[in-house]
């Protein structure tokens, strides 16, 4: 089943609609906010974000525009945005513990892109998607889903020293590409 | 640049900057069954449909999966002789568990699914097994919310490692005597799922025996009738049936409100482990998935499962279609067949011709030449050739898994990447060369899998 043919089943039978869109996407949602909300979310907050975003995908199918990107992408996107914004909102919990990135993704995702232009993502989208196979599928897991070495081995059947030594090649490689500009 | 800047960068995609991140990315994660229990029954409830749906599918789903698990490992362990062409034994068909051969244990099987209800729950029983030694209930727990709270904490405070500590409060009674669970299997969030069995060696099961099901956390209890499993010569007695290359498959369905459940049955006889029968791996690129063909064109499926194994399809036939037939594009299998060799790493830049055949029960691997290459950043790698030929038309040779081995035989760490021709078939590899390999390579060839591309074609029941 492709993309529109998903839409117009949500469209038409919204109930066959939902379970379609959740047995293609849930995993992948889950990834996304398990990776922003490890080490300071609780199983049942990751549950609770990952169900938040795909109902709002849902609740705003007649917004999706497949000419500017696939379903994959808009859940994706959007859950980068609510996890972080789940991850503020834990942060300032009492009790929530202090994660490693912590200063990092509290620095604000979206709202200072003039840190980073836009430009600059497209060339690190498109250098990370010139690296060499599997390379690109290693980098996405670890630093987009934000994976394990241990969880990217068992799911590209290679060894974890493999996997490190190729994303340290890799960055080493992106680094070149980018040209300081990261 | 630093990963912390990487992964900030990756954070603040624009969609249109995502959607060529993950262009080409394969969607599918896993995610645990309870997981997904979960989340399904929290935006249906959401989304204002009824909670127990998404539940109910994952439920079955989790029954179908594991049932056929038992089956097909029963029938690899059986490691009959794979010529074997008729198969003449009695079945035991439990819908909605599984086809086992005559030999297996399985004696007794739910009658019909039944449902209890309380002041703090409702307690469905939607299936259940029962061997001489020992019986299996599944079941979901529907908390109501005023008893909530306290069933929470009790529920909050049982692990799900199949370790039953709470377990005195579920009790199987069977004519009169009463069992705790030996093993549990559960899954947590609007709904409870369970799978429970109690061991009742010594007991003395009949085709009357009464079972009791108790949850005294919740005052409730369920009463339900397992009877004698029912028996068949003939796989299509069951329901249409084909068999192709000595795997058989034979099909249920159901209709209920336009949607068209089909159920599928393998009984495998290859002497191969069976990987699927849809569009896992490598047939898709082939342009073939399953599909139901009606009188009014073909329909794809919907799957009511997200993990494991998914032989449960949905189809809508809404539109009134009829004359349906379900068509699977072939079958995939893995051999256990594992052979080392040793190849030659050339001086750098230059192609040495190998010509190695590797011969496997049913097809040969053929090393045509490997190249000694180095990528712009200095590293090393031997691209290996390959190319596959198939002794029989309709048995493809589609890949080998390849690992290092050390002088003793023992598989090492090993970096490789693969690269496919366009029918997906793995036409090179290029592997990591370390210092320490010297003038050659010694890998392990093992796991070759193969695509059987006869279609199978079955004309459903239009009375079911």
């Amino acid at each position: 089943m492709q993309d529109k043919d998903l839409i117009t089943l949500i469209k038409e039978n919204a109930e066959k609609g939902l379970l379609e869109l959740m047995n293609r996407y849930l995993g992948l949602v889950y990834s996304v906010v398990r990776g922003s909300l490890a080490g300071i979310g609780s199983r049942e907050d990751i549950e609770e974000c990952a169900s938040d975003i795909l109902l709002e995908l849902y609740n705003n199918i007649d917004r999706i525009d497949l000419s500017r990107g696939a379903v994959k992408a808009y859940l994706c996107t959007i859950a980068k945005r609510r996890s972080i914004d789940r991850y503020r909102l834990l942060q300032r919990q009492p009790h929530a513990e202090q994660a490693e990135e912590a200063e990092l993704v509290a620095s604000g995702p979206c709202c200072e892109d003039t840190l980073i232009e836009s430009q600059t993502k497209e060339l690190l989208v498109s250098s990370i998607r010139s690296l060499r196979a599997p390379d690109t599928e290693i980098f996405l897991r670890r630093y987009y889903l934000r994976q394990s070495t241990c969880e990217i081995a068992k799911a590209l059947h290679m060894k974890g020293n493999t996997i490190d030594k190729r994303i340290s090649r890799g960055l080493a490689k992106l680094k070149t590409m980018m040209e300081g500009l990261l | 640049m630093t990963e912390d800047a990487l992964r900030m960068a990756l954070n603040r995609l624009s969609l249109q900057q995502t959607d060529e991140l993950l262009e080409g990315f394969d969607s599918k994660r896993p995610i645990s069954a309870k997981a997904t229990a979960r989340i399904k029954g929290r935006i249906m409830q959401k989304a204002g449909f009824h909670r127990l749906k998404a539940v109910y599918y994952t439920h079955k789903a989790l029954v179908l999966a594991a049932s056929l698990a038992i089956v097909l490992a029963a029938v690899v362990l059986l490691n009959l002789n794979p010529l074997v062409a008729a198969i003449d034994r009695f079945f035991n068909f439990i819908p909605g568990y599984g086809i086992q051969e005559n030999n297996a244990q399985i004696l007794y099987a739910l009658k019909d699914p039944v449902t209890a209800e309380s002041e703090t729950a409702v307690l469905t029983v939607t299936n259940a097994v029962a061997t001489k030694d020992g019986v299996t209930v599944y079941l979901t727990l529907d908390r109501k919310a005023s008893g909530a709270g306290a069933a929470e904490s009790k529920q909050e405070k049982s692990s799900s490692n199949g370790q039953p500590d709470d377990s005195q409060n579920i009790r199987l009674t069977v004519d009169g005597r009463q069992y705790v669970s030996s093993w549990r299997l559960h899954g947590s969030g609007y709904n409870e799922v369970y799978e429970l069995r109690f061991d009742v060696r010594g007991s003395s099961l009949t085709g009357t025996s009464r079972y009791t099901l108790a949850f005294s956390d919740y005052h409730i209890h369920c009463d339900f009738l397992l009877v004698p499993t029912s028996h068949f010569d003939f796989l299509d007695e069951i329901g249409p049936t084909q068999m192709h290359n000595n795997i058989w498959l034979t099909a249920t369905s159901s209709l209920q409100d336009g949607r068209l459940r089909v159920e599928l049955y393998p009984v495998n006889k290859t002497g191969y482990t069976l990987i699927g029968f849809k569009n896992l791996f490598n047939l898709k690129p082939y342009g073939k998935d399953l599909y139901l063909q009606t009188d009014k064109g073909d329909k794809s499926y919907t799957a009511p499962d997200l993990f494991g194994i998914n032989y449960c399809y949905d189809f809508d036939v809404s539109d009134g279609a009829q004359g349906w037939v379900l068509k699977t594009p072939g079958m995939i299998v893995q051999s256990n067949e594992t052979q080392d060799i040793t190849l030659p790493i050339p001086d750098e830049g230059t192609q040495k011709a190998v010509n190695k055949k590797i011969r496997l029960k049913d097809a040969t691997v053929t090393i045509t030449s490997v190249t000694q290459a180095t990528d712009n950043d200095g590293h090393k790698a031997l691209k290996i050739n390959l190319s596959y030929q198939n002794a029989h038309e309709n048995q493809q040779l589609i890949g080998v898994d390849f690992a290092r081995v050390d002088s003793n035989g023992h598989e090492q760490s090993c970096g490789y990447s693969i690269e496919s021709d366009a029918s997906q078939k793995i036409c090179a590899i290029d592997f990591d060369i370390e210092k320490q390999d010297g003038h050659t390579l010694k890998l392990r060839l093992d796991r070759p899998q193969y695509v059987f591309t006869d279609e199978y074609s079955l004309a459903l029941n239009q009375s079911r």
